[in-house]
């Protein structure tokens, strides 16, 4: 089956004060339809500048970079971006916020609300619908900014460390209610995370980035069951040898 | 089954807290910050009344405030103030309306063309750092001693400085929201409708609020300069006939009414930016 997203030797260069700074080498990476692969690599190993390139955000680029067999040279309307900060818009109500994409794309009053209300009930933030982002937590803000992206059914939803600025245990539950949107809508989803343990516990593949320029190091196929239980994975027999393989790899590649 | 339970529990107790409820005054004490802010004013007018009583010379140099508010009385009652009043407001009303149109206009532009912005920023800042005021005789030279010469000059004072402000606006939106939405599908109207504008409105409002009383100085220097009505014409009349109660019944209308204009302003503001945290803690002391 075709991937439904290929790199074949991506790499990108930014110019800033006249010099030019490769961000990206040859990343080659086929990314298949309906699985979690997760990017992992130390902080400035751009990531990041590969989720702006795929979504059309961060153009140009050298090499090639199919969606659906179709090069990507603008903005991709069929992708969603979830970004590391919850981004919910200041001036709009939780529902206002989550209802945007489909206002955007001329969905009439009536419907959105339903679609909105739907989302905002399966992430238990029922009573918030009037709320505005600064009366929520980081955690509800972070959902709201999830479903906002859900609404308008991506095929691929990019996430660029979600999860970083919340605390543990805020993380833990909202990893597992992405897992349970994933396991129902097997959408494609293309994680990046600086945590080991959030990319395994998530993914079916662990993309392992070296530092600048970010070069595909090495590809980890997670063998773990799913369902998976995120509260527990970390005392699964199979997490421990695998965290320990990706570890030796990942460590050489942390240095200040 | 056990592990849902678990999930579920933790996710309720994180829901559960009602986050950052504003904090709320209670109302005595609102109201013993709203006699303290009253304070000093009462206290002022009560030792400027007395002052006035006890040394004639002063009630010469400032009046007196029971003299001022029976010299308003007066003005209002026998219609003298009226056409003068609504020659004020109307060079006000038309000038701050161009001005703020077109501050906006221009720097929305400016904020988002970015060549347009890199070549017009220098001049707007030298534009900007003439003193408007001195403008004015050449704006009665270009448009006669009627309503027009004033008008110029508010439109120039009000322009810069809703110009400045929306253009520091634009220039500070999130570079993430346009991307969010652009990813969502939207078109470029849709951009400006959906972040930029709504991104903007607190600096626009903050110009907006700031052209207030530069509309009241233009309308006046315009009046000083040259004019047959107006409350500019009113002040400068009396100080002709070396009436300080007479002055200062002007003033003191002019005063009042920058404050009902900014209070009126003020109301818009809150209800557009209610989505603003610090608006809320701003009510509370003021």
């Amino acid at each position: 089956m075709e991937p439904i997203i290929d790199l074949a030797n991506v790499s990108k260069t930014y110019r800033s004060k006249g010099k030019s700074v490769l961000a990206l080498k040859d990343i080659t990476l086929p990314v298949e339809k309906g699985s979690f692969t997760t990017i992992i690599g130390p902080s400035g190993c751009g990531k990041s500048t590969l989720l702006k390139i795929i979504a059309g955000i961060s153009l140009p680029y050298e090499g090639r970079l199919n969606y659906k067999g179709q090069e990507i040279a603008s903005i991709n309307a069929d992708i969603g971006f979830v970004t590391q900060d919850s981004n919910l818009f200041p001036w709009l109500t939780l529902r206002e916020n989550v209802e945007l994409a489909l206002k955007i794309r001329g969905v009439s009053k009536q419907q959105r609300a339903q679609a909105a209300q739907k989302l905002i009930d399966t992430m238990q933030l029922t009573g918030f619908e009037t709320h505005y982002p600064f009366e929520l937590s980081g955690g509800m803000q972070k959902r709201g900014s999830i479903i906002r992206t859900l609404i308008y059914d991506p095929d691929i939803i990019l996430m660029d460390e979600p999860f970083g600025p919340l605390d543990a245990q805020t993380r833990l539950v909202l990893q597992d209610e992405l897992l349970r949107i994933w396991d129902t809508n097997k959408k494609t989803i293309l994680f990046v995370t600086h945590d080991l343990t959030e990319a395994i516990a998530l993914s079916d593949k662990v993309v392992l980035f070296t530092g600048r320029p970010g070069m595909v190091k090495r590809v980890f196929d997670v063998p773990l069951a799913r369902p998976r239980n995120v509260f527990e994975i970390h005392n699964e027999k199979g997490f421990t040898d695998l965290y320990h393989e990706i570890w030796s790899h990942f460590k050489t590649e942390i240095r200040v | 089954m056990e592990d849902r339970t678990a999930t579920t529990s933790a996710r309720t107790e994180l829901t559960d807290k009602n986050p950052s409820e504003p904090p709320q005054k209670t109302f005595a004490l609102a109201n013993f910050r709203g006699l303290l802010v009253l304070l000093p004013g009462l206290c002022t007018l009560v030792l400027w009344e007395l002052a006035a009583w006890q040394w004639p010379g002063v009630a010469r140099l400032v009046s007196q405030p029971i003299e001022i508010a029976r010299g308003i009385v007066d003005v209002v009652t026998t219609g003298v103030i009226w056409q003068h009043f609504d020659a004020t407001i109307k060079e006000m009303a038309v000038g701050y309306m161009i001005g703020a149109v077109t501050g906006v206009a221009v720097g929305f532009l400016c904020g988002r063309i970015k060549w347009l912005g890199d070549i017009l920023n220098p001049y707007i800042s030298l534009f900007n750092g003439i003193p408007k005021v001195a403008l004015a005789p050449v704006f009665v030279i270009w448009f006669g001693i009627g309503l027009m010469s004033k008008i110029a000059i508010i439109v120039t004072m009000v322009f810069f400085v809703v110009f400045i402000n929306t253009f520091a606006g634009l220039r500070s939106v999130n570079e993430d929201y346009v991307a969010i939405v652009r990813i969502m599908g939207a078109s470029g109207w849709q951009v400006v409708r959906e972040v930029f504008l709504p991104a903007t409105l607190p600096f626009i409002m903050v110009g907006l609020r700031a052209g207030i009383p530069f509309s009241v100085i233009g309308a006046v220097v315009g009046e000083f300069i040259a004019s047959t009505k107006g409350l500019g014409f009113f002040i400068n009349y009396n100080q002709g006939t070396y009436d300080t109660n007479g002055i200062f019944v002007g003033v003191t209308i002019l005063a009042l009414l920058v404050v009902v204009l900014d209070g009126l302003l003020s109301l818009v503001e809150k209800r557009l930016l209610k989505w603003r945290p610090e608006v809320e803690a701003k009510n509370v002391g003021a």
